[in-house]
């Protein structure tokens, strides 16, 4: 698990060598933490050979450009990989933004 | 005396060496279940109020009667009565030296004379309603200042107080970690704790209380649920200290402004004026995706405010340059921007570039 401020991410399924795997998003996901964000799932889908990536939105309580911008490009590399990203019981407020800049159709949104 | 009377305040008066006459004749009952937020501006003896309760300050005249018991009485041990009443202060003071149980456990066992196994018992349970179990081992050095903020809390609970005094227990902490010591004081609400609670945090006030009391010209000047005094506050004063239009600024001056500040600055705005969770998150996102587009340069500045009384939030930028319309690019934030405000309007004058967004509350 790692913790920046505001945003903490937990990673299951990596270790095991799953092809299957859980990011949780615990916080925030705005200007101040998305660096990390970034840096975390683009290593989680490095480490992934074949499979699923499953983000787990349901304790993210705050998503903007920032957030959505990270979401775009590990989508565009799970693409390029041949991994299948899937977006899990994001909140009302979250989903709201999602849908606002029409995301919800770019991706699978469970 | 009524059943459900837990104190009785009668004709309190406080009048300091110097002359300041900070309270004036206060008569007010404080029922068992009630839970109390005292607001109002600085200086009109929110703290001063609860100090006397506990005798922590002395009356200059009048009584605080505590289920029948007068707390002036020089008979009375108030040691004893003190320990009816459990207080809680902005500077949070635990003892370091000691783990977060025997924090907890060490008047219960030396005041309370209970067993170690009880007191130990007692503070695992309180652990519990505190959200902090896994920190029972932990020295306080080693908490967050929202978790010692609790755990203060917690040992206060572990005297079983009939009622809680805390005095501002957010205002020291960040807005992020005030969330958690509101959940604990929203948790104690709904299990029935007295509590009597000063605060700038509106919401706060607004979310865990059954009556405020607005305090000004030296005493409890209106006193009503939060609907009324939020709502449809009956008394000028307190109208005017409600729906005061307020505002704040942030200069985005230069590319390394930072943002954390911004955030931090907004949330503290938010809650100490009543935005509730939903409408914080909405206008927090527009104050982001604004910062985030606008040019990071001098006399860029941007204006965040909301007027009480119709629930409208605006937001003004204001950039130099050239005749241009942020608003008008191709991005994400534009996008986020325009779906989400209800007017906007670019102007320019002057050699400055002027954008207003306005959205109601939702």
């Amino acid at each position: 698990m790692t913790s920046t401020n505001g945003l903490e991410i937990t990673v299951d399924g990596l270790e095991g060598g799953d092809s299957a795997v859980t990011v949780m998003l615990v916080g925030s996901l705005d200007t101040t933490t998305v660096e990390e964000a970034q840096k975390m799932l683009l290593e989680v889908l490095e480490k992934l050979e074949i499979g699923d990536i499953t983000v787990d939105f349901s304790e993210l309580t705050y998503i903007s450009s920032a957030g959505l911008r990270v979401m775009l490009l590990l989508n565009k590399e799970a693409t390029d990989k041949n991994i299948k990203l899937k977006l899990r019981d994001m909140r009302q407020s979250v989903r709201e933004v999602f849908d606002m800049v029409g995301f919800t159709a770019l991706f699978t949104v469970e | 005396m009524n059943t459900q009377e837990l104190i009785r305040i009668e004709h309190l008066n406080k009048t300091y060496e110097n002359g300041f006459t900070v309270l004036e004749d206060v008569t007010v009952n404080i029922n068992r279940g009630d839970v109390i937020s005292v607001i109002g501006a600085s200086g009109t003896g929110k703290t001063t109020f609860i100090r006397l309760i506990n005798r922590l300050d002395e009356p200059s005249r009048g009584s605080v009667i505590l289920d029948g018991v007068d707390l002036s009485d020089p008979n009375v041990n108030i040691d004893t009565m003190r320990m009816r009443i459990g207080m809680v202060f902005q500077s949070i003071n635990l003892f370091e030296q000691m783990s977060v149980t025997d924090n907890i456990t060490i008047g219960q066992t030396e005041l309370l004379k209970r067993s170690k196994e009880e007191a130990v018992n007692k503070a695992k349970e309180l652990l519990k309603t505190v959200g902090l179990v896994n920190e029972a081992d932990s020295f306080p050095e080693e908490l967050s200042d929202g978790q010692r903020q609790r755990i203060a809390i917690a040992r206060a609970l572990a005297m079983d107080p009939e009622i809680m005094l805390l005095d501002e227990p957010t205002s020291a902490l960040d807005p992020m970690t005030a969330g958690e010591v509101v959940a604990v004081l929203r948790n104690l609400a709904n299990l029935g704790t007295t509590m009597v609670v000063v605060t700038h945090n509106m919401s706060l006030a607004k979310s865990i209380s059954n009556r405020i009391f607005y305090m000004d010209e030296k005493g409890i000047y209106e006193d009503d649920t939060p609907k009324v005094i939020f709502e449809n506050p009956q008394k000028p004063r307190t109208k005017e200290f409600i729906f005061r239009v307020t505002s704040f600024n942030f200069a985005l001056d230069n590319e390394h402004y930072d943002y954390i500040d911004l955030r931090n600055k907004y949330l503290n705005f938010a809650s100490s004026h009543g935005i509730d969770e939903k409408n914080t998150d909405f206008c927090r996102l527009l104050i982001e995706e604004l910062a985030t587009i606008l040019p990071k340069k001098s006399g860029t500045e941007i204006t965040f405010s909301l007027a009480q009384k119709t629930g409208e939030f605006e937001l003004i930028a204001v950039y130099s340059g050239v005749d241009y319309d942020i608003l008008s690019e191709d991005n994400l934030s534009v996008t986020i921007i325009r779906n989400s405000v209800e007017g906007y309007a670019h102007k320019y004058v002057d050699g400055a570039n002027r954008l207003a967004l306005k959205w109601g509350r939702r």
